[in-house]
């Protein structure tokens, strides 16, 4: 295989301790790319296969056929379709079960109301989906293999457990600039940002995904009273998404108390493959969990 | 590992699909809201008539750095005509006194300036940057000027930005498709928040912004050669106009861009300029029936208009004509180089011709009856007004402002053609040769 000797080259030495760095914080998903040996996501795959014991073996999508690179730019152009508005988006083919239903069950709210940004390997809407089994909720992810990953994924879920995963559904889009397109205003009751990409350089900061400009957006697409969890094994960054949502007029913290009873909360450190190794690694993670209030302004109602 | 690395910086990637155009500015033309003054922008410089006096007027800049250094992008007047705000490539904004032309204040910025516009008290303007961040500021002269972010759009360029008449909103457009309602806030400098409503519709960028009479209705153009009316309290799209239908946008060379809209202040008419396009079309906005239906199209032979204004009594202004920018990337850096480019910009722009049109009731008045006469002429247009020059120089704006709005499409093959160009992947490639 090509691997071997590749590391004595700089670009590539670069490009590992690149990795290297994020994998530490616990950031890198997957997909290390050809220049490693693939034992770790083989690994991986072990692990995953364990955590979903019990299930058929062989019907899920196996990760390492999805390999994909670490990170993607959300700041270059897309080339993937974008509905010109949220109405334009036909959400029966991400749901369709749950659409199909649509005549019997009464009273079925048919919206997607949580959203995951940069879902990665979905561990997050899978682990939920049972536990609101009448919300619809998406994940987002940009990285089309990752993407392609969770979707493989749900259509296995939804085959081996009929009736089960149907309130579940990825897609692939850059969350930092299509969310209006996909979401009209106050449609979503909870915003996940697991574990994101922490861009320590002063000059990548815009391309956090928590910052003051976005959380705008975020306001305008969340329900008063909704719920945004952020969680990060990064200190700096976790600080960060502290003091800009602190600092929003339109964001409160939630109190001890309510943190206690969110059935959300335990699952932001348990439910994903990043707060697995986090937690494997002893590592210590900070969580940022927010509730949208009513503005003094026009749009608070 | 010498190689590799030689190969990773030495050569840049080429990418044969997409040459870029030189980047040249459209000249503007704005009236102030009384009607005392004409401003024609273009290049680093402002040529100004005042009609009370019948002259040129020169503006005067004790401020530091003095004038503008690269191509001026947009200008303002206040709603009450006493200020005027200029921005552009070299990242300076400028606010000037309309009333003796001396510059009040100049901030610099650290992008590319894209957009202007002031709240409707006149207290505040705001500009906008190329990283699509809007920045407020005050308009006294003794206020401190570090730049505040008001709202922003997650790095798109922002490609037009207005008040609302009811002072109740501010309204951006960018190259994202998108024009965004943001509530304006009592506090500016405190930021603006609350996202009122998105105008979602359009299916390319957005170039352009217009509010048409004061009964919350909301004009844009774009990439995709339409025009649209909204209700911008709700975001609700009444109308569209397709400039591609009829004889209007029968092009060999493609679509048109809209590429500005203006609206009259005195009725309900509504003027826009699209791309290679020698011309104007007017509409009438019926805002009872909430729809847009074209009036007429006036043609100006020869020349295809950059910019428009409607003057307090209806006049339709029009500009032809653009100039080369001249700072390109961080090669300015020395106060020497940035002098030079000033210099050069400065000498771009005098030598640049325009050439200055009026409609007054649909129709095209010749050169002698334009308001202001010879006088006028001399000082907006500069030297001979040759058609030739003035319409290449248009044209040569026009695609670069093309070149820097449109999404690069790639079909699969050239998109693994540059993924092959990646760092990562490339030593791959490599090794295997």
């Amino acid at each position: 295989m090509a691997g071997e000797d590749v590391p004595e080259n700089a670009p590539a030495a670069i490009m590992e301790e690149k990795n290297g760095v994020e994998e530490e914080n616990g950031v890198t998903v997957a997909g290390e790319g050809e220049t490693k040996p693939y034992i770790k996501g083989k690994r991986r795959n072990e692990q995953e296969a364990q955590v979903k014991a019990g299930k058929q073996k062989g019907q899920l999508p196996k990760k390492r056929f999805y390999r994909a690179r670490a990170h993607s730019n959300p700041l270059s152009d897309c080339q993937f379709s974008v509905p010109t508005m949220p109405s334009e988006f036909d959400w029966s083919e991400s749901f369709p079960e749950f659409f199909s239903q649509e005549e019997t069950t009464e009273g079925k709210d048919l919206k997607v109301r949580f959203a995951d940004i940069g879902c990665g390997f979905g561990g997050l809407i899978v682990q939920m989906s049972p536990l609101f089994p009448k919300s619809l909720m998406v994940g987002m992810e940009l990285r089309d293999k990752v993407s392609e990953y969770v979707k493989e994924r749900i259509i296995a879920l939804r085959e081996q457990h009929p009736g089960q995963y149907e309130n579940i559904s990825v897609l692939r889009t850059n969350a930092m600039k299509y969310l209006p397109n996909y979401f009209e205003k106050g449609q979503l009751q909870k915003m996940f940002f697991l574990f994101p990409d922490p861009h320590f350089k002063e000059k990548n900061h815009r391309r956090r995904i928590i910052s003051t400009a976005l959380l705008a957006e975020y306001a305008y697409i969340m329900a008063v009273g909704g719920i945004l969890y952020t969680i990060t094994d990064v200190q700096e960054l976790g600080e960060w998404m502290k003091t800009t949502l602190d600092a929003h007029p339109l964001f409160q913290p939630l109190t001890d108390e309510e943190l206690e009873k969110d059935v959300c909360v335990p699952l932001l450190t348990t439910a994903t493959e990043e707060g697995q190794k986090v937690e494997r690694n002893g590592g210590s993670t900070y969580k940022a969990i927010y509730r949208r209030i009513a503005g003094p302004g026009y749009s608070g109602a | 590992m010498a190689m590799a690395m030689e190969d990773h910086h030495g050569t840049p990637p080429q990418h044969p699909q997409h040459v870029k155009s030189k980047s040249v500015a459209p000249a503007l033309i704005t009236v102030s809201p009384g009607g005392a003054y004409v401003v024609v922008a273009i290049g680093a410089h402002l040529r100004i008539f005042d009609f009370t006096k019948q002259s040129a007027v020169e503006v005067e800049d004790s401020t530091t750095p003095a004038l503008h250094g690269d191509a001026i992008r947009s200008v303002a007047f206040s709603v009450d005509g006493l200020l005027f705000a200029t921005v552009g490539d070299d990242k300076r904004v400028k606010l000037w006194d309309a009333k003796t032309w001396t510059c009040i204040k100049t901030i610099c910025l650290t992008k590319k300036v894209s957009a202007v516009t002031f709240s409707n008290d006149s207290a505040w303007f705001m500009v906008a940057d190329k990283f699509g961040i809007v920045y407020v500021f005050s308009t006294s002269a003794d206020s401190v000027d570090e730049p505040v972010q008001l709202l922003a759009h997650c790095c798109s360029i922002i490609t037009d930005m207005i008040c609302s008449p009811d002072g109740k909103y501010i309204v951006t457009s960018d190259r994202d498709f998108k024009i965004r309602v943001t509530g304006f806030p009592e506090r500016p400098l405190a930021g603006a928040h609350e996202i009122h409503t998105y105008c979602l519709g359009h299916n390319n960028f957005v170039t352009c912004l217009a509010f048409a009479g004061s009964e919350g209705l909301l004009l844009s153009g774009g990439g995709d050669c339409m025009i649209r009316l909204w209700e911008y309290e709700s975001g609700t799209l009444l109308d569209t106009f397709d400039t591609t239908q009829g004889d209007l946008g029968n092009s060999k060379e493609g679509n048109r861009a809209v590429l500005a809209l203006a609206a009259s202040p005195t009725e309900s008419s509504v003027a826009a300029i699209l791309e290679r396009f020698e011309g104007v079309l007017i509409f009438t906005c019926d805002v009872a029936e909430k729809s847009l239906k074209l009036l007429k199209k006036v043609e100006t032979p020869g020349y295809s208009p950059s910019g428009l204004s409607f003057d307090c009594e209806g006049n339709l202004w029009l500009v032809a004509g653009a100039a080369e920018t001249v700072v390109k990337g961080d090669e300015f850096v020395t106060p020497e180089a940035v002098a030079a480019a000033q210099m050069q910009a400065q000498a771009i722009a005098l030598a640049a011709v325009t050439h200055v049109q009026v409609v007054r009731d649909c129709s095209l008045l010749d050169g002698a009856s334009v308001p202001g006469g010879d006088a006028l002429l001399r000082t907006l247009q500069g030297s001979e007004a040759d058609v030739t020059k003035v319409q290449t120089a248009t044209e040569a704006a026009e695609l670069a402002m093309k070149d820097l709005l449109t999404k690069r499409q790639y079909s699969t093959e050239q998109r693994e053609n540059r993924k092959r160009m990646r760092n990562d992947k490339k030593v791959t490639s490599i090794t295997s040769a």
